[in-house]
């Protein structure tokens, strides 16, 4: 029999515990009177970060005191001291970010230089743990922070508000990263949960345990062990399948995650970012940027990559400076690249795609304007062209940095076909099919509810499908955590 | 600030779906129970991710319908899978004796005496044999491989027959389609090499000839098997737990599965020449504790130097070899069932009530059901 221990034991959103979890603090959110809803929820984020270690509720109950303080500070102090504020408020995240994401990563290379020049005789790991979600919350601390800052909103004197607004539990373990004004707003609001916001809300859940369950794990299943970790023993045909498998498995479990934590927000509601659009039918690298992580994309833009357009601009005015244009976006991917990691493979993956688009930037400025729309051949050979180099430049996304050479030379290796048995291939096959189908089922409005738009009988059957799916997926054995969880 | 406003009906597509996938489920349950069903689903498996699990439970289970009683199982590691041929335990057997039995290898590739002991328990369930002859040796108490069993273990049907329920062990033991649908899911991700080698009555023949490697090849490949050249206790436990499991029911027999004396060259072993006297006395031990046989081979018989596929497993000329002494040491030993046993369709001939004896052996047997 279940223990209960054992369903409340790390709740992953996935879990039995997660539903069992929410349906208890549904029935006592909506019990309680109606000022002491948040605090409801802010219990309840507390309570779902203990499932998973005590000192990451604690690191997170002590970054929410630091921003709460902060910024009332920046909010009073006089305008030569904001600046000395905020900079405080933010060393403060990135000084906790980098010592619990980094601090173990980095040090090894330290440690082995100087193991090198005989300065140690030892290296030096804490074997730190990472507080769940701590990349997430931290952008959102900074983005709370500057735009105190900036005066674009004012400072909270609400705690349980700044508190939620860090740590609130459906989007703890992996964003999306919201923004302050549009997150409080809504805390702040009277909201009728009808019928039609309870549909939605289950049809984004739905989606996303499809997404996550039935394709994403479907294919991690699949791919052969080792042929991400040893590409090298590979040919071009297995490597190149296994990696455009590989980049459904991240996209579906990544968009299925979104849409279960948005699923479950909208029954407390308020209603959290969205995260894709489609990403894999863009027709350019910007355009997949704009459609990939939404929500990170959008932080980066506004916190990164203007300012250092910015900057630029004030350097050298002119549009046709092709440096104004590659720079930007080189540094913003850069950044992001770090922000998934600090292993260099990480930096390698974002200075290509920051490339790719000053590349593109670049291309745009010279080339001819024309208003006559593109042949219906010529878009879908640009979202083809455009998903296939995206996809074969994010290896090191995955892979470390010498497997990502092997992998691309691999690339030209053509030797005998170890794992592509009509039998392997046919259920990621079907995986891809069902995720391009979603795809195109949310296509028209760019939501995770086109299935609400699909005649009764569609709806229906698609349900019963999806329901069969899912009672086989959740069969098998243990499911394995979000990507993205452990950014 | 927020309030909940619902008014039903609600979710009435979600419900309609729930009840298609009911009436779905059931319908192709019933047609998964019709003999054209069982055509149509060809695959099945009962959960576990071990390569020889499934066929060996697949395997017991026709052998059970087709004998239908299985007498004796020959339950260890790769080397009884490979290393033991039952038709020949059986002949031998009859031969010295004048009693046919049945007898079923559930060799699986890894087994150590730790997860033995649990399946054995699932097998006395399961099949009532009225010996498990148990093949064993120094190896499975010193090798890291830990992989095999955490396979077998983890099959939610195999915890169920354990005793540990749960919704998928129930419907592995029930659903034919959930089977079926499993049996077809593990195909897509292996495809069938795994089952095809092993035979009816549990032998694999894959190991015929002898391997490619050299014998230098082979020392390090098994030396690098090897954790510590140490007896562990979780092991020893495990044997312990599967000989207390001996009863007047069921008699639990231990033999020692001999390997190539090249074995015992083993780097790893060089630093504790004392191992393999100390394993052979703990099976005396323990064989004596529960007052059960014990045959140790290792010393006593000599396997024909083209027995070998590899300085661990036997090949076919082995194999033959071995399992006839095996069945010739059987005959030697009393594992008769004490209770009254009722014999089968076709024993006492004419109508009425089957006729009874003491003995499991002296029921005579339908010769339609003998698997010759």
């Amino acid at each position: 029999m279940i223990q209960m221990t054992d369903l409340f034991s790390k709740l992953s959103i996935t879990s039995n515990g997660f539903f069992v979890f929410v349906l208890l603090t549904l029935g006592i959110y909506y019990l309680v009177p109606k000022k002491a809803q948040n605090y409801v929820l802010l219990i309840a984020s507390y309570l779902f970060c203990f499932t998973w270690d005590w000192t990451f509720a604690t690191i997170l109950f002590a970054s929410s005191i630091v921003n709460y303080w902060v910024a009332l500070k920046l909010d009073k102090a006089e305008d030569s001291a904001k600046t000395r504020w905020v900079w405080i408020g933010v060393a403060a995240n990135l000084g906790v970010l980098l010592f619990y994401k980094y601090f173990d990563q980095t040090s090894v290379y330290f440690f082995k230089a100087l193991l090198r020049i005989g300065l140690t005789n030892e290296l030096l790991i804490l074997d730190l743990l990472q507080p769940i979600g701590i990349s997430f919350y931290t952008l959102q601390a900074i983005s709370y922070l500057v735009d105190v800052y900036r005066k674009q909103i004012p400072a909270n004197h609400s705690f349980v508000e700044v508190s939620l607004y860090l740590g609130y539990f459906p989007k703890l373990l992996a964003g999306p990263i919201e923004r302050a004004q549009n997150f409080f707003k809504q805390l702040q609001a009277d909201v009728e949960i009808g019928n039609d916001q309870l549909v939605e809300s289950f049809i984004k859940i739905f989606v996303g345990l499809v997404r996550k369950l039935v394709i994403s794990e479907t294919i991690v299943r699949m791919i052969p062990l080792g042929v991400f970790a040893a590409p090298q023993k590979y040919s071009m045909p297995d490597l190149l399948f296994w990696w455009l498998t590989f980049a459904f498995v991240i996209y579906n479990d990544f968009a299925g995650y979104t849409s279960i934590a948005r699923g479950v927000s909208g029954l407390f509601g308020i209603q959290l970012s969205p995260n894709f659009e489609q990403p894999f039918f863009s027709t350019s690298y910007i355009d997949f940027w704009n459609r990939w992580h939404i929500s990170l994309s959008n932080w980066l833009r506004d916190y990164i990559y203007l300012p250092v357009s910015r900057a630029m601009l004030r350097r050298n005015p002119s549009g046709r400076y092709w440096p104004n244009l590659v720079i930007p976006p080189l540094v913003t991917m850069i950044v992001s690249g770090i922000w998934h990691g600090a292993a260099p493979h990480f930096i390698l993956w974002g200075a290509l795609n920051g490339l790719l688009q000053g590349y593109e930037r670049v291309q745009k400025m010279f080339a001819k304007k024309t208003s006559i729309p593109l042949p219906r051949w010529r878009q879908i050979s640009n979202i083809v062209v455009t998903l296939l180099i995206l996809i074969l430049i994010n290896a090191p996304f995955k892979m470390d940095f010498t497997q990502t050479l092997a992998f691309w030379s691999g690339l030209f290796r053509w030797g005998i076909i170890q794992t592509l048995s009509i039998h392997q291939i046919i259920k990621p096959i079907l995986a891809i099919g069902l995720s391009f189908f979603i795809d195109v089922m949310q296509l028209p409005a760019k939501d995770e509810l086109g299935l609400l738009r699909l005649s009764k009988p569609a709806k229906v059957f698609l349900l019963t499908v999806g329901l069969l799916l899912l009672f086989l997926s959740t069969r098998q054995a243990a499911v394995a955590p979000f990507i993205y969880q452990e950014f | 600030m927020k309030s909940l406003k619902i008014k039903l009906p609600v979710g009435q597509a979600f419900f309609q779906a729930v009840l298609w996938l009911l009436v779905f489920c059931v319908a192709i349950e019933a047609f998964a129970r019709t003999s054209a069903g069982r055509n149509f689903f060809q695959y099945e498996s009962y959960g576990s991710s071990h390569p020889h699990f499934d066929p060996q439970v697949i395997r017991i289970k026709a052998r059970e319908v087709q004998d239908g009683q299985i007498d004796c199982i020959i339950l260890g590691d790769s080397q009884v899978l490979y290393g033991i041929d039952p038709t020949i335990v059986e002949q031998a057997y009859f031969d010295s004796t004048g009693n046919t039995i049945h007898c079923q290898n559930f060799g699986l590739g890894g087994l150590k005496p730790i997860t033995a002991y649990p399946l054995a328990k699932l097998l006395i369930k399961n099949f009532h044999p009225a010996v498990i002859v148990f093949g064993t040796d120094l190896f499975d108490y010193t090798a890291v491989q830990a992989g095999s069993d955490a396979s077998i273990m983890s099959s939610p049907w195999v915890k169920y027959q354990l005793d540990d329920f749960s919704a998928d062990g129930w419907l592995i033991e029930n659903s034919n389609s959930y089977r079926s649908y499993l049996g077809a899911d593990r195909y897509l991700l292996n495809g069938e090499e795994n089952a095809n080698h092993i035979e009816v009555n549990g032998h694999s023949l894959k190991f015929s000839e002898k391997t490619n490697m050299s014998q230098q090849e082979q020392v390090d490949y098994f030396d690098s098997l090897l954790d510590r050249p140490e007896i562990t206790g979780e092991q020893l436990d495990g044997l312990h737990e599967l000989l207390a499991l001996n009863s007047a029911e069921t008699k639990i027999v231990l033999f020692e599965t001999p390997v190539d004396p090249i074995f015992f060259t083993l780097q790893k072993f060089a630093y504790n020449r004392k191992v393999y006297p100390d394993f052979r006395n703990m099976l005396e031990n323990e064989a004596a504790y529960v007052n059960t046989d014990l045959w140790l081979t290792q010393e006593t018989i000599q396997i024909p130097t083209d027995g070998w596929y590899d300085i661990v497993h036997f090949n076919k000329v082995g194999s033959e070899y071995f399992s006839r002494l095996l069945g010739e040491h059987l005959s030697g030993i009393t594992f008769r069932v004490t209770g009254v046993v009722w014999c089968g369709v076709g024993g006492g001939g004419g109508g009425g009530a089957p006729p009874r004896s003491e003995n499991l052996y002296d029921c005579p047997r339908d010769p339609s059901l003998r698997s010759g």
